[in-house]
């Protein structure tokens, strides 16, 4: 069986493989928005990051889409 | 050299120790592009205005609308189907009759570089992402500071861009060239205002040297959860726009 960790995504416990990439976590819950923003642990990710960069036990993530109205 | 009705006028201002007469000379010497004068444009202006930024340069295309007066306070009913730039240059002088007005009812996309060029800080108060974009790759070009605002429904973002130094627009949403989005955004005049007055408050610090900006943060606010927060964020090295600088 595939070893899980336990993150903080937008506030809440969850449960997820030991690994994960940021891009795979933005797939798991659905997140659509082109503009999304991604917080890991207070700090920005880029895009180019998506996909190497791994969560660890107790990380926190939080999905912000961006305000462009004005 | 202020004036006895300057100096009677920013009273309460000049008293900030942060200011003193001299921060209020050098308010009164500046020149601040306003680009958008929708709901963050319409506050954005008379916070300026009435703090004594000596030269607000105006941008924006439309006329005023019954739907922009929700948010939009700048405009009374009555310049309802006037063009935005010349109700708001009316309304300002009558606010305060000693800053100078600048007004471009231009393509905000199409004119970016002439209306940056000369100012000492841009406020982007825009309401679309080309037009953000634009003003960015602009601000960024001609090394002026930009105070970047964001609305969405009961959310909104403040950052301050500070060109080759900071994270610009286009480090944190890189354009690939899609996903042009043509919803119509929510937009509550209370929480515009709450961007719109962090915005000028960044722009101030930014124009008197002084106090921390809100470079390389994001200020999210969550005015639904009665929460706000800022993000660290960081120069991106693969910035189309910034990266070489």
């Amino acid at each position: 069986m595939k070893e899980t960790i336990e993150i903080t995504v937008n506030g809440m416990p969850e449960i997820v493989p030991s690994g994960i990439s940021i891009a795979d976590l933005i797939q798991r819950f659905g997140e659509e928005d082109p503009h999304l923003i991604v917080e890991h642990n207070g700090r920005f990710v880029f895009i180019q990051e998506y996909a190497s960069r791994t969560v660890s036990w107790g990380d926190r993530i939080e999905f912000i889409n961006a305000d462009f109205g004005g | 050299m202020l004036t006895p009705e300057e100096k009677e006028r920013y009273a309460r201002q000049i008293i900030v120790p942060e200011i003193g007469e001299k921060g209020q000379e050098a308010l009164g010497r500046s020149r601040v592009l306003i680009a958008g004068l929708g709901g963050l444009g319409s506050l954005a202006s008379l916070y300026l205005a009435a703090a004594g930024v000596g030269t607000l340069r105006l941008a924006d295309q439309d006329r005023v609308s019954l739907s922009n007066l929700n948010r939009q306070i700048l405009y009374m009913h009555a310049d309802i189907g006037r063009i935005k730039t010349e109700a708001a240059t009316e309304r300002l002088l009558a606010l305060n009759g000693t800053c100078r007005i600048d007004p471009v009812c231009a393509d905000i996309c199409a004119s970016a570089e002439r209306l940056v060029e000369g100012c000492d800080v841009v406020i982007d108060a825009t309401d679309n992402l080309a037009a953000r974009r634009a003003i960015n790759r602009s601000a960024v070009k001609l090394g002026v500071p930009m105070v970047y605002g964001g609305i969405d429904g009961f959310s909104g973002t403040v950052a301050v861009i500070l060109p080759g130094k900071s994270a610009c627009l286009e480090c944190l949403f890189p354009d690939r060239g899609s996903h042009q989005n043509s919803r119509t955004i929510g937009a509550i005049g209370a929480v515009v205002g709450m961007v719109a007055s962090l915005q000028c408050a960044e722009a101030l610090k930014l124009l008197l040297k002084t106090g921390q900006s809100l470079a390389d943060r994001m200020l999210h606010i969550r005015a639904d959860r009665g929460e706000w927060k800022s993000i660290r964020t960081r120069r991106n090295p693969n910035c189309l726009v910034c990266a070489s600088l």
